[in-house]
This record gives structure tokens, C-alpha cells and sequence, in this order.
């Protein structure tokens, strides 16, 4: 029997494998985990004392217990009109034969990356109750005397709310019906059943899960939403936990251990909700029959496909065209409030924006550079947690990949609240510099970038990877040469897909941001309360043609993503 | 001691027993293959081989150096081995240049000296004037000979083949075989191929390893494992076969139903019920038999041409046989047959 | 905008004057009064940190000409007032004090984190030239600005017949006419209980009753009464509703007879500033005829007598000011804020 070569067994214990990927798991405790760990200790009250006081007021101060309700009404809410909307909108691109289905399809994208904070400004100036320009339109056509429409109420926030997440249902419906091969429903109508049968007794059902785990995800996702919650919801003396969390934080003397009780609750509902929806959304697998090859049947309408292109129409006017429509309007006008015409035109504003203001213009250098670096942050992490997940067989990877996928139910608010607990007494450097706005972004987005490198790791086979170890390359070797040039293409698209919401980011940032790390979000909001509307919007429809350009860079890329595995196996 | 020596290898995944005390040594330059169903543990035989795997149990050691113990295993990267996958595995973002010259890079070989092995090796593998396609260009076949010039380009002293022809069309996998067959021979290399056909496992190997549930079955020549199966699995597993129910009744002699044959014994059985295994074609259809030959008379019950054979069932009482008689057999169900068998091809089995 | 001569050489004097003196006292605890002032320690501390709830533009304006004087670096921190104090709070809790000065307009906010022990001692040369009630006795704060909250109306929907009293705000016909400000950290409350104190909770509840528009800051219910979403807006920032006037926006403000509440804003320097001198430097500025005499420029009224009110505004002994308790608002915070979330609804920080 020969000897043992221990030095290289031994070797690989700390080798550049266990390195690397021993690391991303560190980065991932320390963004996700311990801010967590904060939060739950935060809500006894830790460090002052150990104390139920707080969950105690949580649930029967008035306030807290109202802003429970509201936000309660509020998810009710939306989940109605997303299905609403979602459901009809997606039936009519993927089944009708009604006109201009591409345009509606992306207009619908279109109001999903639009960040609903700008839609909200957009609708202060739209539908204000008095003064807002549906509103005169409305009296003026119709004659009415006052309103008729007033932004500043429940149902004013669950409509612009809706008309953001109303996509997550509509995306996933509308891929649910497009994946019914026709046969399924040609068999029922050759056992006699009509048309609207078909519809009920075999459409329905096969999209059922599909329709419920895309409105539970918009309902999840309208809890979330500090920004509309506040700019509407603040006029319209409604309080949500997100801004109650705020409210309480923000006053003084702060209240840590109450917006740490409040957040719990908060998280709970999104857990709840995130767990309701994978539950639905996994039985849905058997709707998926192939992905290739479905034949979809196009229902013909007559001359009702008008009819309901008048609607499809209506709704994207008013979630895209409308509030994009007016925020550009609006900051190319020299006075907002007089009427269209071209002596009022100018890009004075955007000189403002983009130039002279100061807050405005570090907010786009640092939401540029926070995007680029979070970004940057959570594809690493989540490239190492997916590596680990598909192709190593560590003992509790699971767990880290449930970790990664965790702050999905966080939203904004409470992961701020957590990073603040966190890192606010730490004696390194990171709170009040531009670091904790760093580590809330790269947390809040990993799971986006893990669930995308993951999609992407799966197409590349292992045996890609093993080829180039067995023909000498070490595992750094491999990864550099074989792995990642193939997963470039996916890589890409998950650092944009965390770019995106981060360039925009509003409801960590509000928390967690102090003087000189100001992002465009904040700039847009703190203008805002300020007064200078025209600059606001010029800051918007810079920052929606920064997300829509990313946006059409991702959906490019994605489209091209297949190609280089082709012929792979 | 041998050139590679597997001694007690075993691998669990969670409570999964995949290989089970696999003892085996390989010679140098030997052509050996691991055959058995889908499922049986081969790849993972393979990659343990190929360090892509810590064993639980056991050791594998190359030339008197430990490659493999429970709990470490030398990287893959410095055992210099190669290795075919079964889906080629070709790096589709490099040229076919670029895939071949990619163990030449990694080893730091000078540009002129990898310029000129590439081009032997492709030359070899027959794929000259491709260099500078794209593996999506490629058909299978010449994915497949990519494959095989990337790992021997590197000059392994071992090439690990896991299911290389299984992905091909039948009329390339025959030629492919053949080509295989000589570029063992030529270069020296020992390969370690891994098949679940038994037919591709007879024209390539020195050697047979018979797997089934993780554990070794069999090893042995082709004609060996064909003849002399070591239990019924392995007996199934390589070709048709008759599996009779019998009864020992004395030295080598096996009693089933009226007829009493006389057999070898694969294992030392001296008692009891057994099965005999008997291949189709080593039934022959006589009219008297040999010296030492078994007779078992019949009734011919169906019959088939099949073009290069006939296809008897051939009722012996109770029992039915399948033969495989030369095509010009001329029996018809109904007629009375008598069959001649060498007690060496009725071997005696345990019942399992 | 430019340093003027004058406050370059004030600072120049007492720099070269006081040099060897500074080095000496106010070498640890940083400087006590102006002459204790080390300018180049200031530039080598190189950067001040203001957390402030006064508007950025005006902020910058102020800021421009310090940093190009000194060289020195001035980073601010831009929220409400309530939100400014909350985070000095809980920075100081976290043993993390990031800011050199705090600027809020609200004195109650700055009498608690005196008693808290967060404000350092600084003798203000603008001290003599500001009454006794607009400066702490032990020098931690001292009052930068003076805000009025005034009627502001549309002119458009109320033509030559504007309300004139607090108390026609209440009246039937301002059904869905009226509109007020705060943010939901309650940075509006103090004004307005200090017309509940002054003139009774009626006139308050009856204005509540209307169901007035909340808006988050005097600037956003600006807007809303330019845009005659409402057409009038309570106890605005007179400022504010200057500019809006100044810029032909259409609206006009006015000073009920009554009385209008008078609000303090007031500066003070950290304890835990590590650039003591900077910090001390740029309060000077800032409380500077010069500093404050951009103030005026943008619409406030500064406590220095010597600095002019606002172009075409009122000086401030010929208003009726409604005072505010400081004191009481510092000690019942939390009751008020209750109270106003009774009253009017929303959120208040309570
Ligand atoms: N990494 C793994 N984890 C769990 N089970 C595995 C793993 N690799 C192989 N197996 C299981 O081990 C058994 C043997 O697999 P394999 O060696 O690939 O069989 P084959 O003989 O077909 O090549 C199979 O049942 C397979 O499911
Ligand atoms: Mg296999």
C-alpha cells in the first residue's frame, strides 16, 4: 500500500473552493441573519431591557392597531383589483384575438418598473380631488361640481398601488394560459362543450393556482410598498405598518422596540402570504406541460375585440401611459400648473436635476454607484449559494439557500429597521456612511440575483466544470475559464435584475440614509416635501428612462440566453 | 501490486448505498469495462475514480499512491487522468482549437509545441479542418471525437469513459467502437469504460466488471462472463438465457421434472433447489446426442423465423425452453424434438 | 453670494488675536467662544456635518460661500424637524453621533438634548445681539430663525375676501377648503397647539372639523394652494408663503389680528463633535449677519436685529405673536401628539 499524499488532501480544506465559497456564506449571515437576529431581539427591547411591552403595544395601541387593519384592507384590496385587471388583461394578450396585444403586453411591464413612488406623485397631479387634471376634465365634461375622484382615500391607495402590482398576476396568468395546449380544450368542445363551458370548467381550474399565487404576490408585494403608502396615504391621514414603522422611528424620542414588534408583524403577514403562494403556485406545475410546442387556441372575437382593447387600454393608460405622461409633462414645463404650450416648455429643470441641485445630483452618483455595488454584492452571493445549492453537496446548503430566498418576505422597511439594530452599534464604521445603505441593498436583493444565477447554473451541465478539472485546471481554474464566461450572459442579468429596483430604491433607503449618501429616491422624496415638484419630475423621468433602458437591456439578453448551451445535452 | 488498485470501496449518499465494497485491480494498458443496468452505481464507481467523489470506505491507489480514503481525495486536476462524459461535455463558448488546447494551456505548454499536438490529435481523432468550428456546428459524432482528442491530448496514463457511444446513432456507435478499440490499442492507455450495453462491453474489453445495486457482480474475460455467469443476474444481464428450476440430486447432476442433466456449478451448491441457466443457442436441435451431452426430449411448441435463426419453444414437460436454432432448422409447432447441451453451458445457480 | 470683508476680518482678528490662547483652553472640550476659534485647525479638521430642517436651497446658499472661503467641507443632513431630532437621539444612544451642529425649528427639540447632555457650551458672538429668551443662559443653543405661521389663501378662489381670522378657517363654508402641514414624525404640532393654548381648542376642533388636507411640509401645502386643490392653508410657514407670493404663484398670506404663533428655531453644537473648531467656525458663519442675512434673503426672519426682515415683509415687533411653551410642549410631547391625532386623525409619531 502506498502513501498517503496528505499535503494536497489536506490542502483542500482551505482551499480556494472552500475560500470562496465559505465567504459568500459569511457575507450572507452577516447581510441577512444577523440583521435579523437584531430585529427579533430589538422588538424585547434589546439592549435597554428584556420586555413583551412592546408586542403588548403593538397590538392594542390604536394606532399600531389601525395601521394593522389598514394595512389588512389594504392587501384585500389590491389582491381585488390585481385579479381585476390582471386576470383580464392577460386572458385578452394570450387568448383574444383583440388588436395591439404586444403593445398592451409591454405597457404592462412598463407600469411594473416604473417605481410606484413616481406613479403616486403622478397621481397626486392627476387625480387630486379638487385640482387634479382627470378631475377638471371630468367636471368639465360631465359637469360635476366638485371631485369627482379623490385620490386622498383607501381607495385612492389601493388603486395606485394596484396598478403597480397588478402585474405580478397578470405575468403569471398570462403564462399560465399561454402554456394550455389547445388540445386540452379541443377535446372538451369535441365532447360537446361550449365555448364559455370550456372556459369555466377547464381554463379556470388549470389557471387557478397560477391566478391565486400571482395576486397573493401582489398583495405581499402592496404591503411592502412605503412609498405610495406615504405619499397618498399621508394626505389621506391613512397609516400603514410600513409608515407607522416609519412614523415611529422617525419622531423622537425614537421608539426602536415598537418598530421592531410592529416590523415582526409586518414580516409575518408577507410570510404568511410568500408561503400561501408557493403552496398555490406548486400545483401548478401540471399546467406546464412542455414549454415548447403549446399550441394555444385564439378565441375570435368580432367586434367585441374593440370593446375590449377600450378597456386593456384604459387600464395601462392608467397605470403607464397616464402617470408617465404627466411626470414628462411636467418636468419639461417652465410652470406646472398653467396650461400646455410650447412658450412653456424648457429642460431647465433637468439642468437643475442633473446638475445644480446638489442633493439630486449626489443621489445619482450614489444611486448609481449603490446599484453597481449591491448589485455587484448579491450576484456574488447568490452565484456562491446557487454553486453551493446545485452543485455541492454541503451539509445544510438548503438552509442557506432558505436564508437567501428569506428577504423576499422582508420588506424595505423592516430590513432597514433590522440593518439599523445591527450595525448602528458596531464599532466599525458603516452606520451613517454610505456602507448600510450598501449592505440593505445587497440583502434585500439577493434572493433576485440567487434565483437567477441559480436558473442559469442550471443550464450549464457539471460535467462542463469537471471536463476542465479532469483535464488539469483547478477548481479557480474552471470557474474562471469554463464556468463563468458561460454564465456571463446570465451573470449580467442577474447584476441588472438587482440594479434595477436598487437604482430606485425608497423604503430601506428613507431609514437608513444620512447627509451626503442621499440616492435619487430620497432626492425625489425630500424634493418633494419641499415643494419642488418640477425638479421632482425631472428626477423621475430621468430615473424611468435609467430603469426602462436596463430593462430592455435584460430583456434582450434573456432572449439570447439559450444559444450558448445549445448542443450541450 | 497492480497498476490501479481499487480495495473496498463504498459511497452512501444520505441513506442511499450506491457502491458497496468494490475490490478490483486494473493492469496497465488494460481495457476494462463496468457494465450493469442503468442506476448501479458505474458513474459513481467512475467518478470516484476520477476524484470527483470521497469515498466513504476504501481506498484507490495509482501506481502505490493513494489517489483516494475515506474522507480525502487528491483533485481531480492532479491525477492526471481523462475523461469522455457521456453528454462530451464541450465547452461551447471555445472552438474546437480552444477545447483541445485547453488541458496544453492549463499545463503552461508553449504555443508552437500545443499548435502542433492539437493538430496530431485532431488528425488522430479524425476531425482535421475543424479546428476552427464551434461545438454547435458539430454533429454528435464529432462532438464526440472533440471529447476524446481534449482528454487524450493531455496524454492521461488513465482515460475514464463514461457511456461515450450512448448518445450516438447505432451505425456511428459500431464504427465508433471500433475506432475506440484501436486507439486503445495504439496509444497504451488503460481505459475504464463504463456501458450499460452489454454487446458495446464484449467488442471493446479486456475485462468485464458486472455491477447490479452497487455491488460487484462479476469480473472477468467477455467470454468468461457470457459462459461462465456467476449468478443468475449476471447470466440475465448478458444475453437470453433459460433459468429452469431444478433439484441437486448428486454430484453435478441436477434433476428437472423427468430429466436429470448434468451440470457445472458456479458456486460450491451440494444441496437443495437450484436454477440452471442455459443460453437459446446452446440447445442444438439433434437427433442423437455426443459423448457427455445432456438429451432432453420435447415438443416443439411454436416456432419462428427470424431470418439468421429460428426460434423454438420447446415444451420438456412441463418446462418451456427457448432455443435458438440455424436458420435451416426446419421444426413446426407440434413435432417431437430432442436437444443436445453440454453440461459445461448448464450452469448451476442458488435460487435467489 | 460672498464672505464679506467684514465677517473675514472679525474672524481673522480674533484668530490671530486668540491663537495662543485657543491652543491653550480649548484644546480638548474645543472652542468656548468665538476668539477660542482655530482656523487652521478648522481647515485641518476639514469638513463639518449639520443635521438641519431647513430647506436645502437654502441651505446650499449658505454653505457655498463658507466652503470656498475655508476650504472646509459642510455635509447636512436635510429632514423635518422632529425627524432631525429623532436621529441625533438615537445616534447618541448608539454611542454614534455623526453631526457637529444641529439646526431644528422647534426649541423644545433642542431643550431635550440639552437635557441630555448632547450640546456643548459655545458663546456665540451673535449672543449679544439677540434677546434673553432667544439664547440658553449656558449657551448650548441659541435661536437662528424665527418662523411665523401665517393664513395663506388663494387668491383666485377668495379674490379681495379672504379669511381674516383663525377662527373663519372653522367656518361651514371652509368645508374641504382648508388645508394644514405636518409630517408624520408630528413636526406640525407645536404651532398648532400653541394657537390651542392661545385662542382655545374650539377654533382648533372646529377647523379639524372641515376635514382639512394634510399635507407633509409648509412647501407641499404650498403647492396645494397654488394649485387650488384647497384654498387655504393654516398656519404656513411665513416664508414660505412669501416666496410663493414673490414668485406670482397666485396666492397671498396674511397675518391674523389675533395673533400669529411664533416659532424658534434654534442651533447648538454636539458634545461628541470630533471637529470642534469647523464646527464652531461654521456656526459663527451661520449665525453671522452674513450667514443670516441669507436667511432674510430667502424669507425668514432672523433674531439678529441687525439684520433687515425680508423684502417687502412686516417687521416682526409690529406682529401680534402668539408665544409658544416650549417647556410644556418638551415635557408633553407625547400627550400633545395624542391629542392631535385625536383631533385631526393620521399619523403623528405618537
Ligand atoms: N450525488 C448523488 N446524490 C444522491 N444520489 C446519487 C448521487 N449520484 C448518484 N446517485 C444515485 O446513485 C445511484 C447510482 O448512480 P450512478 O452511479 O449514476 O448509476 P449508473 O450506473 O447509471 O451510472 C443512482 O440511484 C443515483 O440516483
Ligand atoms: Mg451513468
Amino acid at each position: 500500500m502506498g502513501q498517503l499524499i496528505a499535503g494536497s488532501l489536506r490542502g483542500q480544506r482551505f482551499g480556494p473552493q472552500n475560500l470562496v465559497l465559505g465567504l459568500a456564506i459569511l457575507v450572507l449571515l452577516v447581510l441577512v441573519a444577523y440583521p435579523m437576529l437584531w430585529l427579533i431581539l430589538g422588538a424585547f427591547g434589546v439592549p435597554q431591557d428584556l420586555t413583551l411591552d412592546n408586542f403588548q403595544r403593538a397590538f392594542t395601541r390604536a394606532q399600531n392597531y389601525s395601521a394593522l387593519a389598514n394595512t389588512l384592507q389594504l392587501g384585500f384590496g389590491t389582491g381585488l383589483l390585481s385579479m381585476a385587471f390582471g386576470v383580464s388583461l392577460a386572458w385578452a394578450v394570450a387568448r383574444s384575438d383583440m388588436p395591439g396585444r404586444q403593445i398592451i403586453h409591454l405597457l404592462v411591464a412598463l407600469s411594473y418598473i416604473t417605481p410606484p413612488y413616481l406613479t403616486a406623485l403622478a397621481y397626486i397631479i392627476l387625480l387630486g380631488p379638487d385640482a387634479g387634471l382627470i378631475n377638471r376634465l371630468l367636471r368639465d365634461v360631465f359637469g360635476f361640481s366638485l371631485g369627482p375622484l379623490n385620490i386622498f382615500s383607501m381607495n385612492g391607495v389601493i388603486f395606485v398601488i394596484s396598478i403597480h402590482v397588478f402585474a405580478f398576476t397578470y405575468f403569471l396568468t398570462h403564462s399560465a394560459l399561454k402554456s394550455i395546449d389547445a388540445s386540452l380544450e379541443e377535446s372538451a368542445q369535441m365532447l360537446g362543450a361550449r365555448r364559455w363551458q370550456t372556459t369555466l370548467r377547464i381554463n379556470l381550474p388549470l389557471v387557478a393556482p397560477a391566478i391565486t399565487g400571482g395576486v397573493l404576490l401582489s398583495v405581499i408585494d402592496s404591503l411592502a410598498l412605503f412609498g405610495p403608502q406615504a405619499i397618498i396615504g399621508m394626505p389621506a391621514q391613512i397609516v400603514f405598518l410600513p409608515t407607522r414603522i416609519y412614523a415611529t422611528i422617525s419622531s423622537y424620542p425614537p421608539r426602536w422596540g415598537e418598530a421592531s414588534a410592529l416590523s415582526l408583524v409586518l414580516v409575518a403577514m408577507t410570510v404568511i402570504g410568500l408561503g400561501l403562494q408557493r403552496f398555490f403556485l406548486e400545483r401548478r406545475s401540471y399546467v406546464t406541460i412542455g414549454g415548447k410546442g403549446v399550441r394555444s387556441q385564439t378565441i375570435r372575437l368580432g367586434g367585441w375585440r374593440w370593446a375590449l382593447l377600450a378597456v386593456c387600454a384604459l387600464v395601462v393608460a392608467m397605470s403607464a401611459a397616464a402617470p408617465i405622461g404627466v411626470l414628462t409633462l411636467t418636468a419639461f414645463s417652465k410652470d406646472w400648473i398653467a396650461p400646455l404650450s410650447l412658450s412653456n416648455l424648457t429642460l431647465a429643470h433637468f439642468g437643475t436635476a442633473l446638475f445644480s441641485d446638489q442633493v439630486a445630483a449626489r443621489g445619482i452618483y450614489n444611486s448609481f454607484r449603490l446599484a453597481a455595488g449591491a448589485a455587484f454584492v448579491a450576484m456574488a452571493v447568490g452565484a456562491s449559494i446557487a454553486y453551493l445549492d446545485l452543485r455541492t453537496n454541503l451539509r445544510g446548503r438548503n438552509v442557506l439557500d432558505y436564508l437567501a430566498m428569506l428577504p423576499l418576505g422582508l420588506p424595505g422597511t423592516v430590513m432597514a429597521v433590522g440593518v439599523l439594530l445591527a450595525f448602528i452599534r458596531l464599532p466599525i464604521g458603516v452606520y451613517g456612511t454610505i456602507w448600510i445603505l450598501l449592505i440593505a441593498y445587497s440583502a434585500r436583493f439577493i434572493p433576485l440575483a440567487t434565483r437567477s444565477v441559480s436558473a442559469t447554473l442550471r443550464q450549464i451541465d457539471a460535467s462542463l466544470e469537471e471536463a476542465g478539472r479532469i483535464t488539469g485546471s483547478s477548481w479557480l481554474q474552471s470557474m474562471r475559464r469554463i464556468v463563468v464566461p458561460m454564465a456571463r450572459p446570465g451573470l449580467l442579468v442577474a447584476f441588472l435584475l438587482v440594479f434595477i429596483p436598487a437604482f430606485s430604491e425608497l423604503s430601506a433607503t428613507i431609514l437608513l440614509y444620512t447627509g451626503g449618501t442621499e440616492t435619487i429616491a430620497i432626492a425625489i422624496y425630500r424634493l418633494n416635501d419641499l415643494g419642488q415638484i418640477e425638479v421632482v419630475c425631472a428626477l423621475a423621468v430621468f430615473t424611468i428612462a435609467v430603469v426602462l433602458a436596463l430593462s430592455a437591456m435584460v430583456h434582450f439578453l434573456s432572449r439570447d440566453r439559450t444559444a450558448p448551451s445549445e448542443g450541450v445535452g | 501490486m497492480a497498476f490501479i488498485d481499487i480495495d473496498g470501496i463504498g459511497k452512501t449518499f444520505g441513506a442511499f448505498q450506491a457502491l458497496t465494497d468494490i475490490q478490483l485491480s486494473i493492469e496497465a494498458c488494460e481495457f476494462v469495462t463496468f457494465l450493469g443496468p442503468s442506476g448501479c452505481g458505474k458513474t459513481t464507481m467512475l467518478r470516484t475514480i476520477a476524484g470527483f467523489i470521497t469515498p466513504d470506505a476504501g481506498t484507490i491507489t495509482v501506481e502505490g499512491r493513494v489517489l483516494s480514503q475515506p474522507g480525502a481525495a487528491l483533485p481531480p486536476e492532479l491525477r492526471q487522468m481523462g475523461m469522455v462524459f457521456q453528454n462530451y461535455a464541450i465547452w461551447p463558448h471555445m472552438s474546437v482549437f480552444e477545447n483541445v488546447a485547453f488541458g496544453l494551456r492549463i499545463a503552461h505548454v508553449a504555443d508552437a509545441e500545443i499548435k502542433s499536438r492539437v493538430a496530431r490529435i485532431l488528425e488522430a481523432v479524425g476531425l482535421e479542418g475543424l479546428a476552427r468550428r464551434h461545438p454547435g456546428q458539430l454533429s454528435g459524432g464529432q462532438q464526440q471525437r472533440v471529447a476524446l482528442a481534449r482528454s487524450l491530448v493531455v496524454e492521461p496514463k488513465i482515460l475514464l469513459l463514461d457511456e461515450p457511444l450512448s448518445n450516438l446513432d447505432a451505425k456511428l456507435r459500431e464504427r465508433m467502437r471500433v475506432e475506440l478499440k484501436t486507439l486503445q490499442r495504439r496509444t497504451g492507455i488503460t481505459f475504464i469504460y463504463v456501458t450499460h450495453d452489454q454487446a458495446e462491453a464484449m467488442a471493446l474489453s479486456d475485462r468485464i466488471v458486472v455491477f447490479n445495486q452497487g455491488r460487484m457482480q462479476q469480473q472477468g474475460s467477455p467470454r468468461d462472463i457470457y459462459e461462465q455467469p456467476a449468478n443468475l443476474f449476471v447470466a440475465d444481464f448478458m444475453g437470453l438465457v433459460n433459468r429452469v428450476s431444478g433439484e441437486w440430486c448428486g454430484p453435478a447432476q441436477v434433476r428437472i421434472g423427468a430429466h436429470v442433466l448434468d451440470v457445472t456449478s458456479a458456486a460450491a451448491i451440494r444441496i437443495g433447489a437450484v436454477t440452471v441457466a442455459i443460453r437459446p443457442e446452446a440447445l442444438l436441435p439433434v437427433t442423437t446426442a455426443l459423448e457427455g451431452q445432456n438429451l432432453i426430449e420435447g415438443v416443439v411448441r411454436e416456432s419462428v423465423f427470424l431470418g439468421n435463426i429460428v426460434d423454438l419453444c420447446v415444451d420438456i414437460g412441463g418446462v418451456e425452453l427457448h432455443v435458438q436454432a440455424d436458420r435451416w432448422c426446419t421444426l413446426a409447432a407440434g413435432d417431437p424434438v430432442r436437444l443436445a447441451v453440454e453440461p459445461a453451458e448448464c450452469v448451476v445457480m442458488k435460487n435467489e | 453670494m460672498r464672505i464679506t470683508r467684514r465677517f473675514t476680518i472679525i474672524t481673522a482678528t480674533a484668530w490671530s488675536a486668540n491663537a495662543a490662547i485657543a491652543r491653550a483652553a480649548g484644546a480638548e472640550t474645543g472652542p468656548e467662544n468665538t476668539a477660542q476659534i482655530d482656523i487652521a485647525r478648522a481647515k485641518a479638521e476639514g469638513r463639518v456635518v449639520i443635521y438641519t430642517s431647513l430647506d436645502t436651497q437654502l441651505v446650499d446658499t449658505i454653505i457655498a460661500p463658507f466652503r470656498e472661503r475655508y476650504g472646509i467641507e459642510v455635509t447636512y443632513f436635510r429632514a423635518g424637524s422632529a425627524e432631525v431630532t429623532g436621529k441625533v437621539l438615537a445616534e447618541a444612544d448608539a454611542g454614534r453621533s455623526q453631526a457637529d451642529m444641529v439646526d431644528a425649528s422647534d426649541l423644545a427639540a433642542l431643550l431635550l438634548m440639552k437635557e441630555r447632555g448632547l450640546l456643548r457650551p459655545f458663546e456665540s458672538a451673535a449672543r449679544a445681539l439677540l434677546p434673553a429668551s432667544q439664547r440658553d443662559p449656558d449657551s448650548t443653543w441659541i435661536v437662528d430663525r424665527l418662523t411665523q405661521g401665517v393664513l395663506q389663501y388663494n387668491v383666485a378662489e377668495f379674490g379681495a375676501a379672504p379669511p381674516q381670522h383663525w377662527a373663519d378657517l372653522g367656518r361651514a363654508g371652509m368645508a374641504g377648503r382648508v388645508s394644514f402641514w405636518s409630517a408624520s414624525s408630528g413636526d406640525g404640532a407645536p404651532r398648532i397647539i400653541t394657537l390651542a393654548q392661545h385662542l382655545g381648542w374650539d377654533v382648533v376642533k372646529s377647523i379639524a372639523r372641515t376635514k382639512p388636507l394634510r399635507t407633509v411640509s409648509p412647501q407641499t401645502m404650498a403647492q396645494i394652494i397654488e394649485r387650488r386643490e384647497r384654498g387655504v392653508g393654516l398656519l404656513q410657514n411665513d416664508n414660505v408663503a412669501w416666496r410663493s407670493k414673490l414668485q406670482g404663484k397666485g396666492t397671498d398670506f396674511l397675518f391674523p389680528s389675533e395673533g400669529v404663533p411664533s416659532e424658534f428655531g434654534a442651533c447648538g453644537l454636539l458634545k461628541t463633535s470630533t471637529r470642534p473648531h469647523a464646527a464652531a467656525l461654521f456656526h459663527e458663519w451661520w449665525m453671522s449677519a452674513e450667514g443670516q442675512a441669507v436667511l432674510s434673503k430667502g424669507g425668514k426672519y432672523s433674531p439678529r436685529t441687525d439684520v433687515a426682515p425680508p423684502e417687502n415683509s412686516l417687521p416682526i415687533t409690529k406682529m401680534k405673536l402668539l408665544e409658544q411653551d416650549y417647556t410644556t410642549y418638551k415635557r408633553d410631547r407625547a400627550k400633545i401628539l395624542d391629542q392631535m391625532a385625536d383631533v385631526f386623525g393620521g399619523e403623528w409619531g405618537n
